[in-house]
């Protein structure tokens, strides 16, 4: 039976989480949710060990939802606090980060405050769009990111019409009879 | 790299503190409380109370670095010192810089000698990133760690990074492996030295309003600062 790699470790009283994200930039940007930095080896794309710059913020990270029939997941992370400078670059250059994969994982310390392990990826998403919000006091910035069912460019519902069919699969006539069936009735399955 | 350092010691409320961010889902029906910790070990924040400005030249120094540190936008060395926990031999006055000579008691050709530490601690093994168990060199004679100490040590680009000593367990000899916190914010070398006698710590103000002062008569007052570790690249 294949376990969480964390499972001991979730079960105790107290335990010691790391929140690591990765936006798949033509130069990796790596970081988590911690306070300095940190090496970890994920997966191939890091490497022997790639350093995990440490933020050192708490962002209110959206709960996790498993996408099931197909329902439109958005992700927001934002950062607030930052300077009119990287206000600034993220409204100018949102173009560079659209279509970009991030990732989303999570890692386990011990007592010692060593990685338990290598993190985990839970969650990949890809980057529509950068957020740049602000008011007189505080400046936020963050990415809007998608999962592959978001996409507002998924055709309308299908019907199971000859022609429907046929156009997804040439030649098939799995639905060639169902022009000859009335509306609301039920075709009992054969009993052989 | 140069960073100005704040004046030692006219603080008289004086709090040091590792802050870390955990959650907590509340008790469970069993019994236990859950605990999440978040943060990688803490960062330091250092409330200094009641700090007095009694002098012209003392209102002069607080309102220039007030100017200079641009309400947290600038770093500055701030010391950790703690005179009472601080490893000196006894009966010997600590003094930052001792007058040191050679190994054959000389000094040098113009009569002048060295400045060293008084406690003079040094790493014996190579430590990662994220360490927290260090194995040193306690070279000076009467200088006993327990536990509970501050020290710094100088990162090539984190600059002083202050840790305090949890755990020391004897190796024999003057070797000891000390456990510290936070984890280390950079990696050090063998003979690398750590700093007891007057330990820095980069950090900058928690809000732009941390120094403002309030004075009697224009004559005196006290003021109440904030300060929270910074992270290079660093403003100088």
């Amino acid at each position: 039976m294949t376990t969480f790699p964390f499972d001991f470790q979730l079960q105790q009283d107290t335990y010691r989480l790391g929140l690591f994200l990765r936006l798949e930039l033509l130069v990796m940007f790596r970081f988590w949710l911690g306070i300095g930095d940190v090496v970890a080896n994920i997966d191939a794309s890091d490497g022997g060990g790639s350093v995990y710059s440490g933020i050192g913020e708490i962002l209110n990270l959206p709960a996790f939802s498993q996408v099931i029939n197909g329902a439109a997941d958005r992700f927001e992370l934002k950062l607030s606090g930052v300077s009119a400078r990287v206000a600034n670059l993220a409204a100018t250059q949102s173009d560079q980060v659209k279509g970009v994969n991030l990732r989303l994982g999570v890692g386990m310390f011990d007592t010692t405050w060593a990685l338990i392990g290598n993190p985990v990826w839970l969650k990949q998403l890809i980057v529509d769009f950068v957020i740049v919000e602000g008011d007189q006091k505080t400046r936020t910035v963050g990415l809007s990111a998608r999962t592959l069912f978001t996409g507002r460019r998924r055709p309308q519902a299908s019907f199971f019409t000859n022609e429907d069919q046929t156009r997804i699969s040439p030649g098939d006539r799995f639905c060639e009879n169902t022009g000859r069936y009335t509306t609301g009735s039920v075709k009992t399955w054969p009993v052989f | 790299m140069t960073l100005l350092q704040w004046p030692y010691n006219r603080d008289r409320m004086w709090t040091p503190r590792l802050v870390g961010k955990s959650i907590s889902g509340g008790r469970t029906l069993s019994g236990p409380m859950i605990i999440g910790r978040f943060d990688g070990g803490g960062i330091w924040m250092v409330d200094a109370g009641e700090v007095q400005v009694s002098t012209p030249d003392q209102q002069r120094a607080w309102r220039a670095l007030e100017g200079y540190l641009d309400g947290g936008a600038n770093d500055i060395l701030v010391p950790m010192r703690e005179y009472v926990t601080a490893p000196f031999p006894p009966l010997i006055p600590p003094v930052y810089a001792l007058n040191c000579r050679n190994s054959d008691s000389s000094a040098c050709s113009d009569g002048s000698t060295w400045a060293c530490s008084l406690v003079y601690v040094t790493m014996l093994a190579t430590a990662v990133l994220r360490a927290t168990s260090l194995t040193v060199n306690v070279a000076t004679t009467g200088a006993q760690l327990r536990g509970g100490e501050i020290f710094s040590v100088v990162h090539p680009t984190h600059n002083h990074k202050a840790y305090r000593i949890t755990t020391v367990t004897a190796n024999g000899g003057n070797s000891y492996t000390v456990g510290i916190r936070p984890p280390l914010r950079d990696s050090l070398n063998v003979g690398q030295e750590l700093y007891f006698d007057f330990p820095l710590c980069v950090m900058h103000l928690a809000a732009d309003n941390a120094m403002d002062l309030t004075t009697t008569r224009r004559f005196f007052g006290q003021g109440a600062l904030k300060w929270v570790e910074s992270f290079p690249p660093y403003n100088t």
